[in-house]
C-alpha cells in the first residue's frame, strides 16, 4: 500500500550513554539504542518486544523526547524533533504522551486523582478551572472509574485504578500518539485484560497511534498491528503481527517465542531452554551479529559481519544471516 | 515430565498442612489473609500455588518455613506437619535447624538472600558451615560444585565474585545454589522467575525441574504466572482471598477448570499462541482487599458472572465428579459451568 506519510518516523536513531568503568576514569559508551529505523502509521499500534537491557525503554523515552537522541533523525508528523529544546517541544507535549508501568511511581501520592489528571490541562492553560474540572470528571468516567475518585489521594489506589488514572492523565490533552511502556506488566491478569480492552477502545474512539512496549509476547500479539523485536540496542526484526507469530524470521525472535511458558501442561513437556547464557553487556556488544554468542545457528559470518536489516517480503524486515525461512 | 502420580497413601506425606490460618494485624485491625488452607506434598512433587496479588500465596509459603513467626502482628493457626512434626509448635531454635537444611526458600529478588558485601562463595559456604561438619576446603569444593550444578560458567573463578558481578539470571542461580547447599527435601520458590526475561525464565524452570529429579526434592512454586505453573507443576492450587478455590492435577485444572475464577484467569490471559481477539474476556472488578474484611459467603461472588442465591453461603472445597482429586469451592452444579471447554486453547467462555 502506498501509505500516507507516517505519524512517527525514526531514521538511524542512536542513543549512547557515557559510563565510567570500574574505579578508573576510562570512558565507555552504553549502546542503548543503535541505528534504529522504523515508521508508525497513523492509527497503527506498533508493538516493541525485547528482553531487559535491549533498549526498548530508552527508545521510548527518546521518541517522546523525554531524552535527546545522540544521533539520527526523529520525525513527528513530518518535522524533525530529535534535537528540539524544551520550549520548542512544548506544543508537541500536547500531541504525544506516555503511559508508564506504574504511573504513581513518578507522581506525588499525596496529590488527588483530579489534580494528577488535570495537571496537563492546567500547565497548558486550557479552559477555565470549572471547565477543567468538568473535563477531568469526563476523563475519569471514560477510563472506567467512578466520579468520586477525583477527590481521592492517588497513593491509596489499587494497581488497576492507578493505571486507569495514568491513562486518563495521558488522554487529558487529546494526544494523537501515545507511547505505552509496559503498561500492564505490574497488573494482575484479571485486571490486565480490562486495561488492554480500554486502550483498544480509546484508540478506536480517538484515532490514537500507539507504540506499545512489552516483554510479554502474548500482550504484544493482542494489541499490535506490527511487531518489532529489539536485541542489544538493535532492531532485529519488524513484521506484521500475524506473519510474525506464524513464523518469526530472526533466530532470536524464534527463541523468544519458543521460550514462552504457555498455560498448557501438554505442551510444556519438559523442553530445553532454547537459549543459554544471558544478554551480553551493551557496553561491549559482541562483534558481528550481536546475538551470535547465544545463537545455535551462528556461523563464521555471524561472528565477523553484522547483518543489515533487509527486506524479507510481505512488509517484513530482518537482520539475520541465517533467518528462519521456509 | 512424567504423569503426576497420586499420593500412595502408604507413607506419610512430606508436608501435611492442615487448616492453616494466618491473621495479620494491620492498623490495629486483624485481617484474615489465609483461611483454612490444607495441602499435602510428597517427596519429589511440584505443587504450584497461583493467584493474584494479595491472595495469600506468599504468606502461606512464608508460614511453612516460619519466616513471620516471631512477628507479633502475625497469628498462625492449624497444623504444619513436616515428616510428622508440627512446625508451628516448634520453638525458634528447633525451627532454625530445619530452615535451610530441610526446607529452603528462594525469592523473586535474589538480593533478598544475597548480601552485596560478601562474596558469592562465602555466602553459600556459610549455609554449609552452619548445617554440616565439613572442613573449609570441603566447603569450598562443595560450593564450586553447587555453582556448577546450577549452570554458572567457570564456577572455580566466579565463586569469589560479589553479587553485583553476576547478571540477574546468574544471581537467581546463585540463590538456588545456596538453597540447595544442604540438599533440602522441600524447596519453596516464591515467584522465582518473575523478574527474569523469558529466555532466562525457561532456563531456571528447567534447572528446578532437573534438581527436583536429581534430589527427589519437593517444590512449592508460588507464582501469578499460569504459564510457569503449567511448565513444571504436578499439581496446582488456585488461591483467592486467602482460600484455596481449586486444587487438582495441573492437567485437570488447566484443561477443565472448575471454578469460575480459574476459568476467568485462563481466559483473560492474552496468548502468543492465538490470533488477537476483539476483546479479551476480563474478570470484572478487582481482588478484594483483605484488610477491608471478607464477605461471609463466596469471596469471588462480587466478581462472578454466575452468582445465585446460594453464593451468600461459603461453599466447601469439594470434588464434584469422577475425579476425586480435583476439588473446587463453588456452588454451581457441574452441568452449569459453561467454561469447561478448553481455555488453554482459547475457547473459554464461548459455549458451543
Amino acid at each position: 500500500m502506498s501509505a500516507p506519510a507516517p505519524l512517527v518516523a525514526l531514521d538511524r536513531l542512536v542513543k549512547h550513554f557515557p559510563v565510567r568503568m570500574g574505579l578508573g576514569f576510562s570512558r565507555a559508551q552504553v549502546h542503548a539504542v543503535d541505528d534504529v529505523s522504523f515508521t508508525i502509521a497513523r492509527g497503527e499500534t506498533l508493538g516493541l518486544v525485547g528482553e531487559s537491557g535491549c533498549g526498548k525503554s530508552t527508545l521510548a523515552r527518546c521518541i517522546v523526547r523525554l531524552m535527546e537522541p545522540t544521533g539520527g533523525a526523529l520525525r513527528f508528523d513530518g518535522a524533525d524533533i530529535a534535537h528540539l529544546g524544551t520550549r520548542a517541544l512544548r506544543p508537541l507535549r500536547r500531541r504525544m504522551q506516555m503511559i508508564f508501568q506504574d504511573p504513581m511511581a513518578s507522581l506525588n501520592p499525596r496529590k488527588t486523582v483530579g489534580e494528577i489528571v488535570g495537571d496537563g490541562l492546567a500547565i497548558h492553560g486550557i479552559g477555565t478551572p470549572a471547565e477543567r474540572r468538568r473535563k477531568v470528571d469526563d476523563l475519569i468516567a471514560r477510563v472506567g472509574l467512578s466520579p468520586d475518585m477525583a477527590g481521592r489521594l492517588a497513593g491509596a489506589l489499587s494497581g488497576g485504578q492507578r493505571q486507569r488514572i495514568g491513562i486518563a492523565r495521558a488522554l487529558a490533552l487529546g494526544p494523537e500518539f501515545i507511547v505505552a511502556d509496559e503498561p500492564v506488566s505490574a497488573l494482575d491478569v484479571s485486571v490486565q485484560a480490562d486495561i488492554l480492552n480500554l486502550l483498544k477502545d480509546l484508540q478506536v474512539e480517538f484515532g490514537i497511534t500507539y507504540l506499545f512496549i512489552s516483554h510479554d509476547l502474548g500482550v504484544i500479539r493482542q494489541v499490535s498491528d506490527r511487531v518489532g523485536v529489539m536485541y542489544l540496542g538493535r532492531l532485529v526484526e519488524l513484521a506484521p503481527a500475524e506473519a510474525f507469530y506464524a513464523r518469526p524470521l530472526h533466530r532470536y525472535s524464534q527463541a523468544l517465542l519458543e521460550a514462552i511458558a504457555v498455560p498448557d501442561p501438554d505442551r510444556a513437556t519438559r523442553r530445553r531452554a532454547p537459549l543459554t547464557g544471558d544478554v551480553p553487556s551493551p557496553i561491549a556488544p559482541p562483534p558481528g551479529c550481536r546475538f551470535h554468542p547465544r545463537c545455535r545457528y551462528a556461523t563464521d559470518i555471524c561472528r565477523s559481519e553484522e547483518p543489515p536489516l533487509r527486506e524479507a517480503g510481505q512488509g517484513r524486515l530482518v537482520a539475520c544471516h541465517h533467518p528462519n525461512e521456509a | 515430565m512424567t504423569e503426576p502420580e497420586p499420593s500412595t497413601g502408604e507413607q506419610a506425606p512430606l508436608l501435611d498442612m492442615r487448616g492453616l490460618g494466618v491473621t495479620i494485624e494491620i492498623g490495629g485491625r486483624p485481617a484474615e489473609v489465609v483461611r483454612d488452607l490444607s495441602l499435602t506434598l510428597d517427596d519429589g512433587e511440584v505443587l504450584g500455588i497461583v493467584g493474584e496479588s494479595g491472595c495469600g500465596k506468599t504468606v502461606t509459603a512464608r508460614s511453612i518455613i516460619g519466616l513471620d513467626r516471631t512477628d507479633s502482628r502475625f497469628r498462625l493457626g492449624g497444623q504444619m506437619l513436616y515428616r510428622g512434626r508440627d512446625l508451628l509448635a516448634l520453638d525458634e531454635h528447633a525451627m532454625r535447624a530445619i530452615r535451610g537444611k530441610e526446607i529452603a526458600m528462594i525469592f523473586q529478588d535474589p538480593m533478598t538472600s544475597l548480601n552485596p558485601l560478601h562474596r558469592i562463595g562465602a555466602q553459600i559456604g556459610e549455609t554449609l558451615g552452619e548445617h554440616t561438619a565439613l572442613s573449609k576446603a570441603a566447603i569450598r569444593a562443595r560450593t564450586i560444585d553447587l555453582l556448577r550444578q546450577v549452570g554458572i560458567p567457570h564456577p572455580e573463578r566466579r565463586v569469589d565474585d560479589y553479587p553485583h558481578q553476576f547478571s540477574g539470571g546468574m544471581r537467581q542461580r546463585a540463590m538456588i545454589a545456596m538453597a540447595l547447599a544442604c540438599e533440602p527435601a522441600l524447596l519453596i520458590a516464591d515467584e522465582p522467575t518473575t523478574a527474569l526475561d523469558v529466555t532466562t525464565q525457561l532456563q531456571i524452570l528447567d534447572l528446578l525441574a532437573r534438581l527436583k529429579d536429581d534430589y527427589r526434592m519437593a517444590v512449592i512454586l508460588i507464582t501469578h504466572d499460569l504459564g510457569v505453573v503449567a511448565e513444571i507443576a504436578d499439581r496446582v492450587m488456585v488461591m483467592y482471598a486467602g482460600q484455596c478455590v481449586e486444587y487438582g492435577t495441573t492437567r485437570d485444572v488447566f484443561h477443565a477448570p472448575k471454578h469460575p475464577y480459574t476459568a476467568g484467569l485462563l481466559a483473560a490471559m492474552p496468548s502468543a499462541d492465538r490470533p488477537k481477539v476483539a476483546r479479551l474476556s476480563a474478570i470484572k472488578g478487582s481482588p478484594p482487599r483483605l484488610t477491608a474484611g471478607l464477605p461471609s459467603g463466596c469471596a469471588f461472588a462480587p466478581r462472578c458472572d454466575h452468582v445465585f442465591a446460594r453464593c451468600s453461603e461459603m461453599p466447601p472445597l469439594a470434588a464434584h465428579d469422577a475425579a476425586p482429586d480435583h476439588r473446587d469451592r463453588c456452588w454451581l452444579p457441574a452441568g452449569d459451568r459453561p467454561w469447561g471447554l478448553d481455555p488453554a486453547r482459547g475457547t473459554a467462555g464461548s459455549p458451543a
